[in-house]
C-alpha cells in the first residue's frame, strides 16, 4: 500500500493550517513533526476524514480518497489512533470492537467473531480479557486494543497522533514492538509525535512541518540537532533578562528523588535568591507543565517550593496560570471585566465596578488584549485568552507559576508580554514558566531545568548551561 | 445606547412571537383568546381587593423566583424548592400555633423560623451534592416527597383541627399571627416590604460584592476556582441554604398571608412556577420581578375563568407553560434579529 | 402462602406500568437523554390512553394512541436538543408542568367515566401448575408484554448491532462517529422508543393499573421512574427489579392502610420518598467508599452512567 498526499490546503477563517502540503510514503513508519500549531493535526484530521480540505487530493494505491468522510476513509483501509482512545469506557473490550465492526451481523455469529479477534490478539501476544470494562485498562492497553481493533476492520494504513502521551515505558515498548511488527508486514504507519527520542527509536523517515507547510524531509540516520533547528523558530529577541540584582532573601526548591532521571543524587534542595526566574524546558508531551502544575496544587510529586525563613507559603502567594486556558483557567461564562471582578474579589467584599473599570482598561491596555468589557471568554481568540490570563497577575508579591506564558501569540506579542514579566523581578519572589521553545527558555531564564517526559534531567544556572546541553537534555540524551 | 434599545427591540419582538403561539392554542381549545386575557386581567387588576389578592400571590412567587436566582447561578438545579417553602411553612406555623401566637411579635417570629426551616432544608440538598455527589434533582425531588408528608402528618395528626382531623387544613391562625397588613381592605404592607427589601439587597449581593460574582462563577470550573482562591463547594452550599431560606420566607407568605392556616398544598406548585420563571428570566432580576408579578396576575386572574367562562383553571398553567417553552425556543431559533434588520433595512 | 402468593400476584399486576415505564427510560437514557417530562408524558398518555380507548371502546387502540403520544412528546424533546441544542433537562421541565396542565385541562370530561377494562387472560394448561403457574400466567395481556419486554430489552441492548449503536452514541459520540455510525439518528431512535414506552405506561395506568381518569391521576409516578432507572444502573434487569421493588412497597402500604386508619393518608405517599431515600443511600455509598467495598457488593449496587447522558452533542458531529 501507498500513499501520496499531493498539494493539501486548509484555511480556518484567518489561520492557514495547511499550505500545500505533499507527501509521498511508500512504506515503513514515519514520522510527521512540528511545534504546536505546525498544521499535524488539521493533516490527521483530512486524513481520516473528518475534516474536508480546501483543496489538494489524497491518493491511496494510486485512487482518489474521496474526502471528508470518516467512513470512506475507515473502507480505503485507513485508520486513527488518537490521543485519547477514542473507545468506549463503559462498554467491555468486546463490545468496543463490535461498534462499527465491518463484519455485516457480527452478533448472528458471535463465537466466531470472538475467535478471530482472539486470534488477532494472540498474534500480536497481547493478552487482554474481553468481557472487561474497557476503562478497567490503562490507557496503554486500550490504545494497544484500538490499534488491533484497526487492523481487525482491515486497516493498511495507521495514523497514530501523539499515541503515547500517557504510556509507560512497558507500555511503550510494547506499542512500539506491534507497530514495527506491522511495518514489517507491510502496513504504513503514520506517526505524530513531539517526542525526538521516541521518532529516533521507532521511525524510519519523516516529515516536518512549520507554520502549515513542510520544510523539510528527513531519513534515518536521525540528527536531532538538525530537526530541532527546524522544527523551532530560531528568534532573536530583542527583550533580555539582563537584570543583574542581588537579594537578600532565598526561597528553595526542593526535588523529590523520583522525579530525577539520575537517581544517585541524593534529594535535592536547591536555594535561589528572589526574584530569578525559572524556565522549565521540555519537549511537548513531557511533564515540564505538569511540575509548574504541582507547584500549586501540589498533588502530583513531592517536589515542591519553600522560603528560606520557614514561613509558609499561603496559597493566596502563588499566581498559576494553567496551558488549557479556557477549561482550567477561565470562565467560559464570564465575561472579561468580570474576571477582573474576580481578581479583585479575592480582596474585598464590595466590588467597586468603577475601580474596577478602570484597573480592566489598564491592563487591556497594558497587555494588548482586543476585548470588549462585555465580551464572554468563549468569543475572544486564543492569543487573547492567554493575554487576558497573563493580566490577570497580581499586584502582590507572588509566585508565578506560568505554563507556556506565550503560547499561540506572535512574536511581537511575546516579546511586549516577557517585558512586563520580566519587570516584576524585583516585585516577585520567584517567577517560573515552562516552556517547548529552548530559545525562549534560554533568553528569559536566570535557571534552567531540564525535563525529558517524566523526570527532571538536570538543573542549572544558565550560565553553566548551552543551548546545545540543554537541547540533548530535553531529547532525553544524557 | 445602541444595544440595549436592540436587545429591547428584540425581547418585544420576541415576546409578540410568543403571546401569538398562545392565542393560537387558546384559539384551538375553542376559547376566545382576548375573551381569556380580558377575563384574566378583569380578575388580577379589575378592583383595589383584587389587587391585593394578586400581591398576596406575587409575595411567595417572587420569593420562590430570586431563592431560585442563588442556586441557579450557581449553575444547581433546585428542584426541592417546593419542600423548601413547604418547610418555611411547617416553621411559621409552629409559631402560629405556639404561646406566641397571640402576640404581635408573633409574625416576625414566624419569619425566623420560616427562614432557619426552609434554610435547613436546603442545606441538606447542598450537603448530599457537595459531600455525596448526588444528584440535586432527586434529592430536591426526595425532600419534596419528605415535606409534603410531613405537613399531611402534622395537619391529621399533632396540629389536627379540634375534633375532626381533615386535610383541609389546621385550625385558622389567631389573627395577630397573620400577615400585618394596612387599612380596610388589608394591604400586605409587611409582604410589599419584605419583597423590595429581597430584590433589592439581592440586586446589590449578586452584583457588588465578592459573594456574588464568586457565586456566578461557582459551578463549572474548579480548578479555575482555586486560582482565584476560592472554593465551589463552599459556594454551592451556601447557594442552597440561602434559597432554602428565602423559599422558607415565601412559605412565611402562604401561611400566614395567604391561608392564614396550614394546608397540604401550601406551596400550591409555586415553586416549580418559579424555575419556570427563572428560566425565561436568566437571573436578570428586573425581569424576575416583573414576570412574577406577571405570572402571579395570571394565577389570579384565572380563577375567574372558571366563573367567567366556565374555563377549568388548569388553562392557566397551559398558558404559563406554553410561554415558557415558546420562549426558550425562539431564543434558540434567533428569527428576531434577521427579521428585524429585514424590516428596518427596507423602510431605509 | 396463599397471602403470599396473593401479594406476588398483585405486585406484578401492579407494577406493570412502572416496568413498561423505566425500561424505556433506560433506553432513552441509554441513547444518551435524559426524559425529564416523564411525569407529564405519562400523565397525558394515560389521559389519551383512556380517551380513545373511551371513544372507540376498543383499548387496544388506547394504547395505541398512549404509546404515540409518549412518542411524540419525545421527538419533540429530541428535536430541542439536537437540533436547536437546547439544555435537556429544561425542555423536559417545562414540558412536564405543560402535559400535567395540558392532561387535567383536556380531561376534565374524562372525569369519573367507566371506560374499556383490560380482562385477565389467564394461560391454559400453564396457569395451573402450583405457585408458579398461578402467579406468573393469570394476568392479563399487557401484564405478559410487560414482563416479556425485560429480556427483550435487554437483548435488544446488548444483543443486537443497532442496541449497541444506539449505546456507543450514547457513551461516546465522538468515537462512534469516527467508527461510521450516525449518531444523531441513534440519538433519535432511543428518545423515541423510551418515549414510546412511557406513553404506554401511561395508558397502562389508566386502563388496566388504575381505571378510569381523575385529575393528577399519575401524580408523582414519573419522577420516581426516573429515580428507578438510575436505582437500576441503565440495565433492564435491575430497573425492573426496582420497579417491582417499589411496586412491593406500594402493595405493603395499602396493607397497612387497613391496619392503621390514623395514617392511612400518608402511607400511599411514603413509597415515594422511601425510594429516593434508597436511591440517595446508593448513590452517596458508591460515589464515597467505592474503593472500599468488596467486589461482589459493587456489582449490585454499581452502576454504569452513560457517559455522553444529558450532554449536548459535540459540535462536530455531522
Amino acid at each position: 500500500m501507498k500513499i501520496e498526499i499531493k498539494n493539501i490546503s486548509k484555511t480556518f477563517g484567518d489561520l492557514i493550517a495547511n499550505s500545500e502540503i505533499s507527501i509521498s510514503i511508500n512504506n515503513g513508519i514515519h514520522a510527521l513533526l512540528g511545534e504546536n500549531g505546525a498544521g499535524k493535526s488539521t493533516l490527521v484530521k483530512i486524513i481520516s476524514g473528518q475534516i474536508a480540505p480546501d483543496q489538494g487530493e489524497i491518493l491511496i494505491d494510486d485512487k482518489s480518497l474521496l474526502l471528508g468522510s470518516p467512513k470512506q476513509s475507515i473502507e480505503s483501509g485507513i485508520g486513527l489512533l488518537n490521543q485519547d482512545p477514542l473507545d468506549f469506557g463503559n462498554l467491555s473490550v468486546l463490545e468496543t470492537f463490535l461498534v462499527g465492526i465491518k463484519d455485516q451481523n457480527p452478533f448472528r455469529k458471535l463465537n466466531k467473531t470472538k475467535q478471530s479477534i482472539s486470534d488477532l490478539f494472540k498474534k500480536y501476544k497481547i493478552k487482554i480479557d474481553f468481557s472487561e470494562r474497557t476503562n478497567n485498562f490503562s490507557i496503554g492497553e486500550r490504545q494497544q486494543i484500538e490499534l488491533l481493533r484497526l487492523l481487525y476492520n482491515g486497516a493498511k494504513l495507521i495514523v497514530l497522533d501523539e499515541p503515547t502521551s500517557a504510556f509507560s515505558l512497558e507500555q511503550k515498548k510494547m506499542m512500539f514492538n506491534t507497530l514495527r511488527s506491522l511495518s514489517n508486514e507491510g502496513i504504513i504507519i503514520i506517526f505524530v509525535s513531539h517526542k525526538l527520542d521516541e521518532i529516533m527509536e521507532l521511525c524510519d523517515s519523516g516529515t516536518i512541518l512549520k507554520s502549515g507547510k513542510v520544510v523539510h524531509s528527513i531519513t534515518k540516520p536521525f540528527n536531532s540537532k538538525e530537526i530541532i533547528g527546524k522544527m523551532f523558530e530560531n528568534t532573536d529577541s530583542l527583550v533580555k533578562n539582563d537584570k543583574d540584582f542581588s537579594s537578600s532573601e532565598y526561597f528553595n526548591i526542593s526535588v523529590s528523588n523520583n522525579d530525577l532521571l539520575e537517581k544517585e543524587k541524593k534529594y535535592l534542595e536547591i536555594k535561589f535568591p528572589y526574584g530569578s526566574v525559572i524556565g522549565i524546558a521540555g519537549l511537548q508531551g513531557s511533564s515540564n507543565d505538569l511540575y509548574i502544575k504541582n507547584f500549586f496544587t501540589k498533588d502530583l510529586s513531592e517536589t515542591k517550593i519553600t522560603l528560606d525563613s520557614n514561613n509558609k507559603i499561603s496559597k493566596k502567594s502563588f499566581y498559576y496560570m494553567p496551558a488549557d486556558r479556557v477549561e482550567r483557567g477561565l470562565f467560559r461564562d464570564l465575561n472579561v471585566l468580570e474576571h477582573f471582578g474576580l481578581y479583585k474579589a479575592s480582596e474585598s467584599k464590595i466590588l467597586n465596578w468603577g475601580k474596577i473599570k478602570d484597573i480592566a482598561s489598564k491592563k487591556i491596555s497594558e497587555f494588548n488584549i482586543k476585548a470588549k468589557f462585555s465580551n464572554e471568554v468563549s468569543e475572544l481568540s486564543g492569543g487573547n485568552q492567554q493575554r487576558l490570563m497573563l493580566s490577570l497577575m497580581p499586584e502582590v508579591k507572588s509566585i508565578l507559576l506560568l505554563e507556556q506564558p506565550t503560547r499561540g501569540l506572535d512574536l511581537n506579542s511575546a516579546q511586549n508580554i516577557w517585558e512586563t514579566i520580566l519587570s516584576r523581578k524585583s516585585k516577585d519572589i520567584a517567577i517560573i514558566f515552562s516552556s517547548t521553545d529552548i530559545d525562549e527558555i534560554w533568553d528569559y531564564s536566570d535557571i534552567i531545568l531540564s525535563v525529558s517526559g517524566r523526570f527532571i534531567v538536570n538543573i542549572d544556572y544558565k550560565k553553566n548551561l548551552t543551548k546545545e546541553k540543554i537541547i540533548n537534555y530535553v531529547s532525553g540524551i544524557v | 445606547m445602541n444595544n440595549n434599545f436592540e436587545k429591547l427591540q428584540i425581547s418585544l419582538l420576541r415576546l409578540f412571537f410568543t403571546l401569538s403561539i398562545i392565542f393560537f392554542i387558546l384559539t384551538l381549545f375553542g376559547t376566545s383568546p382576548l375573551k381569556v386575557f380580558d377575563s384574566i386581567i378583569y380578575g388580577s387588576l379589575g378592583s383595589y381587593s383584587k389587587l391585593i389578592r394578586t400581591l398576596i400571590v406575587w409575595g411567595p412567587i417572587s420569593m420562590a423566583s430570586i431563592a431560585l436566582i442563588y442556586t441557579f447561578s450557581a449553575g444547581m438545579w433546585n428542584i426541592g424548592i417546593e419542600g423548601q417553602i413547604i418547610m418555611g411553612a411547617v416553621g411559621a406555623t409552629l409559631i402560629a400555633r405556639s404561646f406566641l401566637g397571640d402576640t404581635f411579635i408573633s409574625p416576625y417570629v414566624q419569619i425566623i423560623f420560616a427562614i432557619g426551616f426552609g434554610g435547613v432544608w436546603g442545606l441538606i440538598c447542598g450537603l448530599l451534592k457537595v459531600k455525596g455527589n448526588v444528584h440535586e434533582i432527586f434529592s430536591g425531588l426526595g425532600l419534596d416527597f419528605v415535606a409534603s408528608g410531613i405537613v399531611i402528618y402534622l395537619i391529621i395528626g399533632p396540629w389536627k383541627r379540634e375534633g375532626i382531623a381533615s386535610t383541609s387544613g389546621t385550625d385558622i391562625f389567631d389573627k395577630a399571627s397573620w400577615i400585618p397588613t394596612i387599612g380596610q381592605n388589608e394591604f400586605p404592607l409587611l409582604l410589599i416590604i419584605l419583597i423590595l427589601i429581597l430584590y433589592i439587597l439581592s440586586f446589590v449581593v449578586l452584583k457588588y460584592t465578592s459573594f456574588g460574582l464568586r457565586l456566578k462563577a461557582t459551578g463549572v470550573n474548579e480548578l479555575a476556582t482555586q486560582r482565584f482562591y476560592f472554593s465551589s463547594s463552599t459556594f454551592i452550599l451556601l447557594s442552597f441554604f440561602i434559597a432554602g431560606s428565602i423559599a422558607g420566607l415565601a412559605g412565611f407568605s402562604q401561611a400566614s398571608g395567604a391561608y392564614h392556616k396550614l394546608v397540604p398544598s401550601i406551596s400550591g406548585g409555586f415553586g416549580f412556577l418559579s424555575i419556570l420563571i427563572v428560566l425565561i428570566c436568566s437571573r436578570n432580576i428586573y425581569f424576575t420581578f416583573i414576570v412574577s408579578f406577571f405570572f402571579s396576575a395570571l394565577i389570579v386572574g384565572g380563577s375567574q375563568l372558571q366563573i367567567r367562562l366556565g374555563l377549568d383553571h388548569s388553562l392557566i398553567g397551559i398558558i404559563q407553560a406554553t410561554f415558557v417553552l415558546s420562549w426558550l425556543i425562539f431564543e434558540k431559533l434567533k428569527l428576531e434579529e434577521p427579521l428585524l434588520k429585514k424590516v428596518f433595512r427596507s423602510n431605509k | 402462602m396463599l397471602l403470599f402468593e396473593n401479594t406476588i400476584v398483585t405486585v406484578i399486576s401492579l407494577s406493570t406500568p412502572l416496568i413498561i415505564a423505566v425500561i424505556g427510560e433506560t433506553i432513552s437514557e441509554k441513547s444518551g437523554v435524559i426524559n425529564l417530562s416523564a411525569e407529564g408524558t405519562i400523565m397525558i398518555s394515560a389521559l389519551c390512553g383512556f380517551a380513545f380507548g373511551y371513544l372507540t371502546d376498543f383499548a387496544l387502540i388506547g394504547f395505541i394512541t398512549g404509546a404515540l403520544s409518549g412518542a411524540f412528546i419525545a421527538a419533540f424533546i429530541s428535536y430541542c436538543d439536537i437540533k436547536l441544542r437546547m439544555d435537556q433537562i429544561a425542555v423536559g421541565f417545562v414540558l412536564t408542568i405543560l402535559c400535567i396542565d395540558l392532561s387535567n385541562y383536556l380531561g376534565q370530561e374524562y372525569v369519573r367515566i367507566n371506560g374499556p377494562i383490560v380482562a385477565k387472560f389467564s394461560l391454559p394448561l400453564i396457569s395451573k401448575i402450583p405457585f408458579f403457574g398461578k402467579v406468573l400466567f393469570n394476568h392479563s395481556l399487557i401484564t405478559y408484554f410487560s414482563i416479556l419486554l425485560i429480556p427483550t430489552s435487554w437483548f435488544f441492548l446488548n444483543k443486537t448491532s443497532l442496541g449497541l449503536a444506539i449505546r456507543a452514541s450514547g457513551e461516546n459520540p465522538l468515537a462512534a462517529r469516527s467508527r461510521g455510525i450516525n449518531v444523531k439518528k441513534m440519538r433519535l431512535l432511543g428518545t423515541i422508543i423510551g418515549g414510546a414506552l412511557l406513553g404506554l405506561a401511561g395508558a397502562t395506568f389508566s386502563l388496566y393499573t388504575k381505571y378510569g381518569w381523575s385529575e393528577s391521576h399519575t401524580a408523582n409516578y414519573g419522577w420516581i421512574i426516573l429515580a428507578i432507572v438510575i436505582f437500576g444502573g441503565w440495565n433492564p434487569y435491575r430497573a425492573a427489579a426496582g420497579a417491582y421493588g417499589f411496586g412491593l412497597l406500594q402493595v405493603l402500604a395499602i396493607k397497612a392502610q387497613s391496619v392503621t386508619l390514623a395514617l392511612s393518608q400518608i402511607l400511599p405517599l411514603l413509597p415515594f420518598p422511601i425510594m429516593i431515600f434508597i436511591l440517595i443511600f446508593i448513590q452517596y455509598i458508591n460515589r464515597r467508599e467505592r474503593k472500599n467495598l468488596p467486589k461482589f457488593i459493587l456489582s449490585i449496587l454499581g452502576g454504569n452512567q452513560p457517559e455522553a447522558l444529558g450532554k449536548k452533542l459535540p459540535e462536530d458531529v455531522n
